[in-house]
């Protein structure tokens, strides 16, 4: 017999483990997306296609795919340059700097469910911090969980106080590590400063943008969580993430489950494909 | 040249101090709503410093309920699934990382493709599994779940750190008669070893945060977590609880901030990712 | 390029460093948290007197017990300013009847003395079963464990449970819209009832219809009955010279006359107890529709669903609710019942329809801004706005405590649910301002609970008349209120502009599931809606004022 490869050999104890306690679960889904099938109902019916159909012609389900793309590229849009931002500002050493870059970086810790409640009660019209500011200074209530775009404003508030850190700490490391040569040679050369933000710093550190992008693009793919808290997911906001939830797992209703889980596995693994393979030459 | 300076350097200080303000509002806001009554929390106009500080709330959070226990377990689960995601992330991650083989992209794909499963979809099945393994209702269960969640991260991230690692260092350690495990346990893992802490520090905090496994596959004080205690205060005749969840929220970030300030230099050098250039 | 290898290596110091910040995370969290690990003392700390009374008497042998120190009693349960403001004498009973009293507690104690028995139960809510662990516990000298779940999961939860054959609990709070999902695997508590002596039909009709099965087995004791009212701040009535509305279109002119009003002053003419999408716009559309006798969900010889009407009583509700939505603070369409209540609470509405928690927890100076107790609001509660005919407000909510047939310890669950279920207890609990509210016709009819409780006297006169809040009680509730009410919401978000169509796309969900699950098929009549039909069907008396 032909040895196995020591690389192969080391990823296959790490692919076992997520296959059995991941994949076969889900495997599950697609067994159930081709029955008539509720945990309350002992009558499993094999019914085809059906419930691919039912999920595809739904107006909710085409909703909240949009949505779910909407969110990805607004928060991913305003994170990563505002991160970017931030990593830059305290990359220059000042007294007390130490600490700001420990500051920063508290909201990652935050319980997610507790970042979300407290949002709420920054917002809730005429009781919350922010709307008493907004009153303030003569903007009035803010609808924030009644329109769709302030709804969505304050969902990107609330994913952005929390994740821009994620960012900013990746990128501030990257850019303090960065060695100082290029930058000599540049100010001899008398260099703006944006040429030389993009001209040496910003190709230094793409490869880290492109992973922690791609990490995060992934995790904003199933955001759910600000949603049940601002809208539950009215006005248009429903995520797939949200609308599995509230479709499949609240009603028990493993079969419309099943199918809505792996058309959204299905359109996920695509774009997950396409994004490492857009950016294959940078990670490697 | 002096005067503009000096300008750009206040613009400099508002700016930092803009971000300060924003990142710490949420939390003095969440800090001082576990101070504050119940009625006091949505005064009209707001009070900024609470009226009658009480820590009445911190008391009935603490005893009311088995929070403590639950804080033990959240803490528990946090630190077995980096246990476990590290043990698991890491060899994949060198072993991609050190050997070309037939489907290595395929692997490495296929195990980022797990980051994107949201928990709703498998938590019925995990359930009877659970079940089939005893190990509904334990903290084991969530650290086995949280783990496998999060070894995509650390299998992404640790690969570039070791790709990072020059190969010949290992070799000529190799040379020198000790094995390939030798050369990784003296060579790469002390050179990788801020990368882990960096990272290990990003998946424990997605442990200690998550909901939704906690609140569907754990019953008991024995395994009951953090965030589940939250959502209990949430929703039924009592409506939000404001003060019993901020008091919680604060406990929650205790443990997490100790660590990360700890460990904050080797943070900003391990979150490189390895891959700068 | 690469960077010197030395620059990376890490040295001893900072590797003992991380390892003292694990070590640190452990001792502030995990140490700590097993220290203080109050085990058996989380279970027992109520801050209520009787608490202290209680444990310190709990070994005493049977025969010398005084049983009525364990009894629920008004000056072990209520506050100081409850028992000054509902005037009770403290150490009388408020109730005549209770069934706590009659069962004989001596031979409960002597047989399960020393065993466990485990609950499941909403986590908000948990206080009330705590409330009332300690004296169980000493009553029947078993002991209690109580498992909190996030009201978010619960249904889910248990259902996971259930199906899997995992009973951890002996006894479990089950929410009763859904209630007929959970009838498989639960038991029949009447044999149990009829050994004690206990009386479930003390119990209203409107609360113990949706937990009877077809053949009259009962599914649990009720322990939080609710039932829609109207309320309204009658001071912001009175300087708008507004009377109190009876119906709807005199709800919809006093929203117009007080907008300009509440505008200056800071608050809005209606609060929307909730609305967002799913099975809450169905309930609030619903709560409405009923009040136009033609919407029938289901004909009571037939599934076919009808939510527009047979004169269009439906579409004229979902136009009231939308407009509903106009006069509550901004974002109402996207309400939850927790929102709506901190909204009730705060004074930023004149008017509402609520279950019965709104109304006295308004009066509790610690949770609200508009108690009368302490500034010039009055708070009237009265019957729910008629439609075109008078008819009943819609919206019987109940949780109750079932047993299922897991369970080890089903007796003993038994007891403790009559027992934290009994009149007085419930009684205590309504007035106690808990949310957890009381069905049983001698209590909801006393006079003397009324002013604990003011609800109670709109509940006892208008629940003979009520229908239930759901679809129809069948186990496939939960996924046609959802579906209908995604349906409804497009209307009122503005996707679908003709409500009629919307409530016709919504029939057609509905009656897509109906048939998928076989109920068109079968032939079996549907269950009856309204508690008068339910009596009628079932053979008793509708109790009446």
């Amino acid at each position: 017999m032909r040895k196995l490869n020591p690389g192969l050999l080391m990823s296959i104890p790490t692919l076992l483990f997520l296959f059995f306690w991941f994949f076969f679960p889900f495997l599950y889904n697609i067994y159930a997306s081709m029955h008539y099938w509720t945990l309350y109902n002992p009558n499993i019916q094999f019914i085809g296609a059906e419930n691919f159909i039912d999920v595809l012609s739904s107006i909710d389900f085409r909703n909240s795919a949009f949505a779910s793309f909407f969110y990805t590229i607004i928060c991913f849009a305003v994170e990563l340059p505002l991160g970017l931002g931030i990593a830059v500002l305290l990359s220059r050493e000042f007294k007390g700097v130490g600490i700001a870059r420990v500051i920063i970086a508290i909201p990652i810790l935050m319980i997610p469910i507790g970042t979300s409640i407290m949002w709420k009660l920054l917002t809730m019209p005429k009781l919350g911090l922010l709307q008493y500011f907004s009153e303030v200074l003569g903007f009035g209530v803010i609808d924030f969980y009644g329109n769709f775009w302030l709804a969505s404003l304050l969902i990107l508030l609330i994913d952005a106080w929390q994740w821009t850190p994620f960012f900013a700490i990746v990128l501030l490391a990257a850019l303090v590590s960065l060695p100082r040569e290029p930058y000599e040679a540049a100010k001899v050369d008398g260099a703006s400063p944006f040429m030389v933000f993009t001209k040496i710093t910003l190709p230094s550190i793409q490869p880290v943008m492109v992973i922690v992008s791609i990490l995060r693009v992934l995790d904003l793919l199933k955001l759910a969580d600000p949603i049940f808290v601002v809208t539950k997911g009215g006005s248009g906001t429903e995520t797939l993430s949200a609308y599995i939830w509230r479709v499949a797992f609240k009603p028990l209703d493993i079969g419309y489950g099943g199918a809505v889980a792996v058309l959204y596995w299905i359109l996920m693994f695509v774009l997950a494909n396409i994004l490492v393979r857009r950016f294959k030459s940078v990670i490697q | 040249m002096n005067k503009s300076k000096t300008s750009s350097n206040i613009i400099y200080v508002i700016l930092v101090l803009i971000v300060l303000v924003w990142t710490l509002l949420p939390i003095y806001w969440t800090v001082t709503a576990a101070f504050k009554s119940r009625i006091e929390v949505v005064a009209w106009p707001p009070t900024f410093i609470p009226e009658k500080p009480t820590i009445n709330w911190f008391i009935e959070v603490w005893y009311d309920r088995p929070n403590p226990n639950y804080y033990a377990n959240s803490i528990l689960a946090m630190i077995g699934s980096t246990i476990i995601a590290l043990a698991l992330g890491i060899p994949a991650a060198y072993g991609c990382a050190r050997y070309t083989f037939k489907g290595r992209q395929d692997v490495l794909f296929t195990i980022l493709t797990f980051r994107f499963l949201p928990p709703a979809t498998v938590v019925m099945p995990l359930y009877l599994i659970g079940r089939t393994f005893h190990l509904i209702d334990t903290t084991l269960f969530l650290s086995i779940l949280y783990g496998g969640m999060n070894i995509p991260i650390i299998t992404w991230v640790m690969l570039s750190y070791f790709r990072e690692i020059p190969v010949e260092l290992e070799e000529s350690y190799q040379i020198d008669g000790y094995t390939r495990f030798e050369a990784f346990r003296r060579v790469t893992f002390p050179l990788a070893r801020p990368g882990m802490v960096a990272i290990s520090m990003l998946v424990m905090a997605f442990s200690f945060g998550e909901f939704l496994f906690a609140s569907i596959l754990t019953t008991s004080p024995v395994a009951k977590t953090l965030p589940v205690s939250i959502a209990e205060y949430m929703g039924g005749e009592w409506g939000y609880m404001w003060n019993q969840m901020a008091v919680l929220t604060t406990y929650g970030l205790i443990p997490l901030i100790i660590i990360f300030f700890l460990v904050r230099k080797n943070l900003v050098r391990g979150l490189t990712f390895g891959a700068v250039r | 390029m690469r960077r010197d290898l030395s620059e990376k290596s890490v040295g001893r110091r900072s590797f003992l460093k991380v390892a003292g910040a694990t070590a640190g995370g452990l001792i502030v969290g995990g140490v700590a948290g097993y220290l203080l690990n109050p085990g058996e003392k989380v279970w027992t700390t109520v801050t209520e007197t009787t608490t202290k009374t209680v444990t310190g008497t709990a070994t005493v042998s049977p025969t010398a017990v005084p049983w009525e120190q364990y009894f629920p009693r008004a000056d072990r349960i209520m506050k100081d300013w409850e028992l000054k403001w509902t005037g009770w004498d403290p150490t009388e009973y408020i109730t005549t009847t209770d069934w706590v009293r009659s069962i004989d507690w001596g031979k409960v104690k002597s047989k399960y003395a020393g065993q466990t028995v485990t609950m499941a139960c909403e986590g908000v809510d948990i206080s009330a079963p705590q409330t009332f662990q300690p004296g169980f516990q000493g009553i029947s000298g078993a002991s209690l464990q109580l498992f909190g779940i996030p009201p978010e999961t619960l249904h889910e939860k248990l259902m996971a449970e259930f199906t899997a054959g995992t009973g951890r609990y002996d006894t479990a709070e089950l929410f009763g819209a859904w209630a007929q999902a959970y009838f498989p695997y639960m038991i029949d508590i009447r044999p149990f009832a009829q050994t004690y002596g206990v009386d479930l039909k003390d119990i209203h009709p409107a609360f113990r219809m949706m937990n009877t099965g077809p053949n009259g087995e009962l599914l649990g004791v009720v322990e939080d009955a609710d039932l829609h009212s109207f309320i309204c701040r009658k001071n912001l009535l009175d300087k708008a010279g507004l009377k109190i509305p009876t119906t709807w279109d005199e709800v919809l002119e006093a929203c117009e006359v007080l907008k300009p009003i509440g505008a200056k002053e800071g608050w809005y003419p209606w609060i929307t107890y909730y609305s967002a999408k799913g099975f809450l716009t169905f309930w609030y559309w619903g709560t409405i529709a009923v009040q136009f006798r033609d919407v029938t969900y289901t004909r009571l010889d037939s599934w076919e669903p009808n939510f527009v009407g047979d004169e269009e009583g439906g579409v004229r509700a979902l136009e009231i609710h939308k407009k509903l939505l106009e006069y509550s603070p901004p974002g109402s369409i996207n309400n939850t019942y927790e929102l709506g209540r901190e909204q009730w609470l705060a004074g930023l509405g004149a008017m509402a329809t609520s279950h019965q928690c709104w109304p006295r927890q308004s009066y509790d100076p610690e949770l609200s801004k508009i108690s009368p107790l302490n500034t010039d609001n009055i708070i009237e509660i009265r019957p729910y706005p008629k439609g075109t005919t008078n008819h009943a407000p819609e919206n019987i909510t109940t949780t109750y405590l079932g047993i299922p047939k897991t369970s080890k310890q089903q007796e003993l669950a038994f007891l403790w649910s009559v027992y934290m279920n009994s009149q007085e207890s419930s009684a205590l609990m309504g007035c106690h301002g808990t949310g957890v509210e009381s069905g049983f016709v001698s209590v909801i009819s006393n006079p003397k609970v009324w002013k604990g409780q003011p609800a109670y006297k709109n509940i006892w006169e208008t629940a003979w008349t009520a229908a239930t809040e759901t679809f129809v009680y069948i186990p496939e509730a939960y996924a046609i209120e959802e579906a209908a009410g995604a349906e409804i919401y497009r209307y009122l978000d503005g996707s679908e502009p003709s409500a009629k169509k919307a409530l016709q796309n919504a029939e057609a969900e509905v009656r897509k599931i109906l048939d998928k699950a076989g109920y068109l098929k079968t032939g079996i009549k549907p269950p009856p809606w309204t508690v008068e039909d339910w009596c009628k069907e079932h053979n008793e008396v509708n109790p009446k004022p």
